[in-house]
């Protein structure tokens, strides 16, 4: 027997969607009614999809959230911390500081320092694999992709501008 | 022309790579931090040239994509491995939580587990 059936899967996704990012944590019997699943079975069964718990897995997508308005600059710490619907500033600061190894002033200097991912790139758009890619290759040299041992990368993503030396 | 590059969503970076290197076995390949993303990929020890990029989730697009194939019990890859009996009793001794344990798919033995980070992952025995 597998450890999951595909019927509990279902009903765990449906209870993981419903986790949501915003307004206040759902209570775990709300999440377990959805699963359709008693309290104690629905947590050993989401810790075992997830590795964490719902409280857990919620906090840490809202830091990541967090950490996306931070990078795009237009909010501050404060209204990023509000509009996530913390209630303390101080909490939220100390929290995102003790999860993701900065503080919030530290993280939104750094991220929006850092620039757009590429020229022709919104900040307010996603990423995907292939601008990330796309950025990667525009900020490092081509030393850089001959040094790892990545033949991908070396084959695709070097220039292929210039003869190699005979 | 090659395949020699793949991508996963994942809902959180430095979650999927401790899983991808620690429990699965990859190692780090690149890693280039795009402000709050990174290029990040992983590749087999045992060989080969492929990688797979752990890429973010954080597109709306991409989040809807990814919870319809794991409510559906679609694998979002797969995983070639040599023994898959050997295989799937390290990964459970590790914790994972497979949804099809091995299993005779015709020529192939396939077993299907969670990743934590959103996805579910197929690995698969060739005929010996």
């Amino acid at each position: 027997m597998p450890v999951l059936t595909h019927s509990e899967l279902t009903r765990l996704s449906r209870a993981r969607e419903a986790l949501g990012l915003d307004g206040p944590l759902p209570r775990i019997a709300e999440l377990a009614e959805i699963a359709q699943m008693s309290r104690f079975h629905f947590m050993r069964r989401f810790q075992l999809v997830s590795g964490e718990s719902p409280n857990q897995l919620r906090i840490r997508q809202r830091l990541l959230r967090a950490r996306e308005l931070l990078a795009g600059g237009h909010a501050s710490v404060t209204e990023v911390c509000f509009q996530l619907g913390y209630s303390s500033l101080g909490s939220f600061s100390s929290l995102y500081r003790r999860r993701m190894g900065e503080s919030p002033q530290a993280a939104r200097r750094r991220l929006w320092s850092a620039g757009s991912l590429t020229p022709c790139m919104e900040r307010d758009l996603h990423p995907g694999c292939m601008s990330l890619l796309e950025a990667a290759w525009a900020r490092t040299d081509e030393h850089f992709w001959r040094s790892i041992r990545a033949p991908v990368l070396q084959h695709s993503l070097t220039q292929p501008t210039r003869e190699e030396p005979a | 022309m090659r395949i020699r590059l793949n991508s996963i969503f994942v809902d959180d970076q430095d979650k999927a790579l401790k899983f991808y290197t620690e429990v699965l076995g990859f190692v780090k390949s690149v890693e280039i931090p795009m402000g709050e993303y990174r290029w990040l990929t992983v590749r087999s020890p045992e060989g080969g040239d492929a990688e797979l990029s752990l890429e973010p989730n954080a597109n709306p697009a991409a989040k809807t994509y990814q919870q319809a194939l794991l409510a559906q019990g679609i694998p979002a890859t797969a995983f070639e491995v040599d023994d898959i009996e050997e295989e799937h009793a390290r990964l459970d001794g590790l914790g994972v939580a497979f949804t099809r344990e091995p299993t005779d798919a015709g020529p192939v033995t396939i077993a299907v587990f969670s990743d934590t980070c959103g996805n579910l992952i197929q690995i698969y025995q060739l005929p010996r």
